[in-house]
């Protein structure tokens, strides 16, 4: 009968994850910013295919400089004669690859803190929820600039010191979570029938907590690319002549009068990815609890 | 003691309310049929999803509507249909002269807001009093529901189940309602907190003369508070009668599988004996009785024919197949006689 | 009442304690020797090591935190390393902007953002909720630096109403408080809206109409106290995330706050200051997180009671 109630929470895991996924599909907007993330998803990994690294949106063609946008280059060219378009393309690169390893690390130890803090619970509980709270309260943005500031900036030290930045958010989501599952009967079954701690969290708990960790995925990750182009705009970031949009536009910042197109077209691109993260998390998040609207 | 006020009638015929879903049409009542002559006691029974709440809010007009529809029939309050009525003119029948309790009371209260302050709130509103006199009233009122008028500054959490459930009962009688409709107020409280707060209402009843709507899937609250009795099922009463007639000459199928449900405390080795199925989906209702599929009487008729209504006295009706007037005591039913 | 405010204040000690000891470690990792940064490249072996010595850089790092604390108290922040000006005495001449700024940007927020959550989830689904709730999400995908920029594009730049950037009466403050508020309405007005529908399905509401009430005196009186409680939490959260913006909106409309004074000290390397900044703003945060705990007092008497125990 316990075994039944254990293998039946994970007949009810399948069936509630098709349930989402027919919810979802409902929604236009949920579609759109699925599709727009996969776009630039796809993008970001065939960036090199698309624009040469090297030939195009690096290499200096100060003869083509400040171009206003044309069918050569539909971006324009920066003041250094660089493709815009060619440099937005591949920021994609940079922008979803930070911010997926910076959401990868937060997710992971952040999933692995709070679910072990919400099953235990008692002083551990207390204690890393105190400490927790403290880091929650500074920005991300502040953390990474505090890490820049010792570590220096680049892609690994910017990722690293999002990623820390997030972890008290998805710990906060997962112990949350994990706090309301515990208390459901097939947890007990599973205890009855001797299950392992570890067990127990993996194979129950946590695939039921995928909904909103799922979303704050796609909340952290907007952050995090925000971020990196917010440090970049300010030069602690990604330095030139690597096309990061943050640093793209703060290059125009001085062209702002007469080149105006430089600044509209990274920012456009961010605006976008940001967008599509925000339609997908909230597209999940009413699929997962849809009384809610 | 009377008060002045006693209790109106009410007479609901032929009505239908549907909800628009992603899934389709639920069609939560199908010509629902009530009668409570002015100050009687008239209990409503049937499982959840029968429609007896949908019934209760379409009275008291705060049926949402999108994605609510009243297709069809009236609700005719102290000989006014209230379906003409506009929403300001609901507005001043509810809580005054139609007052309505909820099931659940630990979520039937503003957290936020003092127990005195929410009775006050009714007073004020209907009668016009100052907020002195409708906090002095609200006092009176705690009183009479055998709470301390000392505790009515106090919020919802400080107070145990019963005791909210007596302050919404308070609440709804502040106005001296003609009607009172009450849904389901015990389903949420424990057995011995059940007894206490029917006493009130039966109190209540005493005092104000009022007419009572007592909705609930529970025999037992019927019989201790009820002058009438309508079953319903899948948004359609099936069968009516005074309390005699129901309790002791029952005929539909369906009454009958509510009565064998209970235990039986005489012998207690005897197998329990539940009505076999479902409530139909609302929104897919069968072509023929209702009820045909969890019948262990259904014959062919039943699949494809809806039942008309047979009386078996002048008070007691039943929609079913299986009778024939004036035969209707000749039935393939097991009967009690 | 006031002793659950007294603790709280208190229990903020150790707090602050902690965070600054770990800033302080972390930024003493910092490359680079500050003593040499401060006498240049050409300054001696001999010359540098005296000046490590003064400046106690060769005690252990408790020893150095001590002194810190023991000279905060004293109000004595340390000196910049890059021109020996008092790190005191540049966050004391700055902070008032930045105050100006983040407080107009909070109250603008606040008065825009609200009323619009409430009358969408009023309205949900009308044409008003869909517009504005359109909006609101473009407002959270807006980078702040790039609607400042698009703002000085169009403001400055184009139509030429605006200054591009400085101080100086009301004009040049608009487009940077604009910016501020914008970080945090948008989020502020998507809550408010969920937890007023959240508020108005709940029984309670259902209940208040069963009494008669009519829509708008339930609304205003039962639903939006009920629906404040969760919206703060965010609004804190907001607020704080507004304040961080203030680095990026002080730097593009060049605008004299500890924003600014952050970043450039940041790419300066000058560490004293650096790590004053950063305690003035978890001080402003840990001050904002109070401040929302005894709102919560205020606004949900279940709160209160539990204060006041």
């Amino acid at each position: 009968m316990d075994k039944n109630n254990a293998s039946n929470s994970q007949v009810k895991k399948q069936g509630q994850f098709l349930q989402i996924w027919r919810r979802f599909k409902r929604r236009p907007s949920a579609m759109i910013g699925l599709y727009l993330i996969i776009l630039f998803i796809l993008i970001a990994i065939f960036a090199g295919v698309l624009f040469d690294y090297d030939a195009i949106a690096i290499k200096q063609d100060i003869a083509n400089r400040l171009q206003p946008p044309s069918w050569e280059h539909p971006f324009g060219t920066d003041d250094y004669g660089r493709d815009i378009l060619a440099r937005v393309v591949h920021g994609t690169r940079i922008s979803i690859g930070i911010g997926f390893a910076a959401v990868a690390l937060g997710l992971t130890i952040g999933t692995l803190l709070g679910s072990s803090v919400g099953y235990y619970g008692g002083l551990y509980d207390m204690i890393v929820m105190r400490i927790v709270e403290v880091f929650q309260a500074i920005p991300c943005m502040l953390m990474a600039m505090i890490v820049v500031a010792v570590a220096g900036a680049n892609p690994v030290t910017l990722a690293i010191a999002l990623g820390l930045a997030i972890i008290p958010t998805f710990t906060r989501v997962a112990r949350g979570a994990v706090i309301t599952m515990r208390e459901m009967e097939y947890i007990e079954s599973a205890r009855a029938i001797g299950s392992s701690d570890f067990r127990i969290i993996f194979a129950h708990i946590l695939p039921n907590c995928f909904a909103p960790l799922l979303v704050q995925s796609t909340l952290s990750m907007a952050v995090s690319i925000l971020s990196v182009s917010g440090l970049s705009y300010l030069g602690m970031g990604i330095s030139p002549p690597v096309p990061e949009w943050g640093s793209m536009l703060s290059a125009s910042r001085i062209y702002l009068q007469d080149y105006s197109y430089m600044s509209i077209f990274p920012g456009v691109a961010i605006m976008l990815t940001i967008l599509a993260l925000n339609l997908l998390g909230d597209g999940i998040r009413d699929a997962a609890d849809p009384k809610l609207k | 003691m009377t008060m002045d006020k006693s209790g109106a009638s009410l007479l609901i015929e032929n009505l239908s309310v549907d909800y628009k879903t992603y899934d389709g049409t639920a069609n939560a009542l199908n010509g629902f049929d009530l009668s409570i002559e002015a100050g009687k006691a008239h209990g409503l029974i049937g499982e959840t999803g029968a429609g007896k709440t949908t019934a209760a809010l379409a009275i008291m007009g705060l049926i949402a509507c999108p994605p609510g529809r009243i297709s069809s029939g009236s609700i005719i309050f102290d000989n006014v249909n209230l379906l003409d009525k506009s929403e300001k003119e609901m507005e001043r029948i509810r809580g005054k002269q139609i007052s309505m309790i909820f099931q659940d009371p630990m979520t039937s209260l503003n957290p936020v807001m003092s127990m005195e302050e929410q009775i006050a709130e009714v007073i004020s509103l209907h009668e016009g009093f100052s907020k002195i006199q409708s906090l002095n009233k609200a006092h009176e009122m705690l009183e009479i529901v055998g709470i301390p008028a000392s505790r009515g500054h106090e919020y919802p959490h400080q107070f145990s189940g019963g005791m909210k459930q007596r302050v919404v009962i308070a609440m709804a009688l502040a106005c001296n309602p003609q009607l009172l409709i009450a849904d389901e107020p015990t389903t949420a409280l424990d057995v011995t907190i059940q007894a206490q707060v029917l006493e009130k209402i039966k109190q209540v009843r005493q005092m104000y003369g009022m007419s009572l709507l007592m909705i609930t899937h529970d025999l037992g609250v019927v019989a201790e508070t009820c002058d009438e009795v309508s079953i319903i099922y899948a948004g359609r009463v099936v069968e009516h009668g005074t309390v005699e007639d129901i309790f002791d000459h029952n005929l539909h199928p369906y009454t009958q599988g509510l009565f064998d449900s209970l235990p039986n405390l005489k012998d207690r080795r005897a197998k329990l004996r539940p009505i076999k199925g479902l409530m139909p989906d609302p929104s897919n209702l069968p072509v023929g009785c209702s009820f045909c599929l969890r019948c262990n009487y259904a014959t062919e008729l039943c699949y494809k024919v809806k039942p008309e209504r047979k009386y078996r006295n002048e008070g007691h009706y039943v929609e079913c197949h299986l009778y024939e007037e004036p035969h209707i005591l000749e039935s393939k039913v097991r009967n009690h006689g | 009442m006031w002793k659950f405010v007294a603790k709280r204040i208190l229990a903020l000690i150790p707090v602050l304690l902690c965070v600054t000891f770990l800033l302080f470690v972390v930024l003493s990792l910092a490359p680079g020797d500050p003593a040499r940064l401060i006498l240049g490249l050409e300054a001696t072996e001999e010359h540098v090591e005296q000046k490590r010595e003064e400046m106690g850089l060769n005690d252990p790092i408790g020893v150095q935190y001590a002194r810190y604390i023991n000279n905060l108290l004293k109000g004595d922040m340390g000196t910049s390393y890059k021109n020996g000006v008092e790190v005191s005495k540049e966050i004391s001449e700055r902070f008032p902007f930045t105050l100006r700024l983040a407080l107009s940007g909070i109250c603008v927020a606040l008065i825009i953002a609200l009323p619009l959550g409430i009358m969408a989830a009023v309205k949900q689904n009308s044409f008003f909720d869909s517009f504005s709730m359109v909006l609101a999400l473009l407002g959270i995908s807006l980078p702040t630096f790039w609607l400042g920029l698009l703002g000085i594009l169009l403001f400055s730049v184009a139509l030429q109403w605006l200054p591009s950037g400085g101080v100086g009466g009301i004009k040049s403050a608009i487009l940077p408080v604009l910016a501020m508020s914008m970080s945090c309405l948008a989020g502020i007005a998507r809550t408010t809206r969920s937890s007023m529908l959240e508020v108005i399905r709940s029984d309670y509401i259902r209940t208040a109409r069963a009494k008669g009430l009519g829509y708008t005196t339930v609304i205003v009186r039962h639903a939006l106290r009920n629906a404040l409680i969760p919206t703060l939490t965010v609004v804190g959260l907001q607020v704080c995330t507004m304040i961080s913006a203030t680095v990026l909106v002080e730097s593009i409309f060049s605008w004299p706050g500890i924003g600014r004074l952050l970043v450039t000290s940041i790419n300066d390397r000058d560490m004293p200051l650096v790590l004053g900044c950063i305690i003035v703003f978890t001080v402003c945060f840990s001050i904002i997180n109070l401040t929302i705990d005894l709102l919560y007092g205020v606004v949900d008497p279940r709160i209160k009671a539990q204060y006041k125990k």
